[in-house]
């Protein structure tokens, strides 16, 4: 396997669990339309939802000081998000810029990457639970040859490349903007059986991006996939070929 | 034979999400009940599995609930 590219978690990310925010009011970093959003929320599903939006407002705001040298306040970064669309971040100046931004969240736990859409491209993240797969769901968005991959690990190491590679996909679909109405086996992902990624193809198309993982409390993936629509992509390609 | 499917697609929710039969109504959101992505795909795979037929994936944006489940099965099934 050609390891053309090494992958690493180069863009901005962070975590939060809800324990770490629970104290935090909510007007420090809502906005009003978010709060009556949050109201909608089911019971369940409530502190993932906080800790996600803490998450992209505090890279969104770290972002912004660094590229504008503007200070923003969380609750001025407004997140909104229709039903399989990728979120918005709402800036409070002008700007012919957009950020692009990712979010997920595992219970009480989340993860999220925000990244310059021109300069950085597209940006897509997830956070899951390790767990096991029974083979027929394995088949179901693995394709053969990231099963051939999966059963050269070892038995130890297979419930982590299992959800890694779930993960990856996923963070891909939600970079792309269409979540799971897109069928996860078009998706080929060139992977060792220790984790490390080589490339990345859609319906047999190589797509240029950079692929970063981390293991957390050895009970959580987190993983993020960067497009290289733009700039980055063409130097991509100049090097590649 | 319609409370049959709703019962068939009750059942196969409850078990794929992993939650309380009781807890799942014709217009609870998809979205809402399940806890994460791989438990949703878990769900399109049993579906699949116990319909025998492949689902469209750009069908699913029309599913919200469970009541577009029923229906989506009544037109493609």
């Amino acid at each position: 396997m050609a390891e053309k590219v090494l992958f690493a978690l180069t863009l901005m990310y962070s975590a939060y669990s809800f324990k770490q925010i629970k104290k935090v009011p909510l007007k420090t970093y809502l906005s009003d339309r978010e709060i009556i959003d949050y109201k909608e929320i089911p019971e369940a599903k409530k502190k993932g939802w906080l800790a996600a939006r803490f998450c992209a407002k505090k890279e969104a705001c770290y972002l912004l000081m660094q590229n504008y040298k503007k200070k923003v306040l969380l609750r001025e970064v407004e997140i909104t998000r229709k039903r399989f669309q990728k979120p918005v971040c709402k800036l409070p100046f002008k700007t012919n810029r957009t950020l692009n931004i990712s979010l997920s969240h595992c219970g009480e736990l989340a993860v999220a990457s925000v990244a310059d859409n021109k300069a950085e491209g597209l940006v897509g993240c997830d956070i899951e639970k390790i767990r096991d797969f029974k083979y027929n769901i394995l088949k179901s968005f693995l394709t053969p040859k990231e099963i051939k991959v999966l059963k050269k690990a070892k038995l130890s190491e297979k419930p982590v490349l299992a959800t890694l590679l779930w993960s990856v996909k996923e963070a891909y679909l939600k970079a792309k903007g269409v979540g799971l109405v897109y069928h996860p086996k078009f998706i080929e992902l060139d992977i060792n059986p220790k984790g490390n990624f080589c490339g990345l193809r859609d319906k047999d198309k190589e797509v240029p991006a950079e692929i970063g993982w981390s293991i957390y409390k050895n009970k959580y993936i987190f993983s993020k996939v960067n497009i290289l629509k733009y700039s980055y992509g063409r130097r991509f390609r100049e090097k590649s070929n | 034979m319609a409370e049959d499917l709703e019962k068939k697609v009750i059942k196969v929710i409850s078990k794929s999400l992993g939650i309380d039969k009781k807890k799942i109504k014709l217009d609870s959101k998809i979205e809402d009940l399940s806890p994460d992505s791989i438990r949703l795909f878990q769900m399109i795979v049993a579906f699949e599995k116990e319909f025998k037929r492949q689902v469209e994936y750009e069908q699913l944006m029309k599913i919200v609930t469970v009541k577009d489940i029923i229906s989506y099965i009544k037109k493609n099934v």
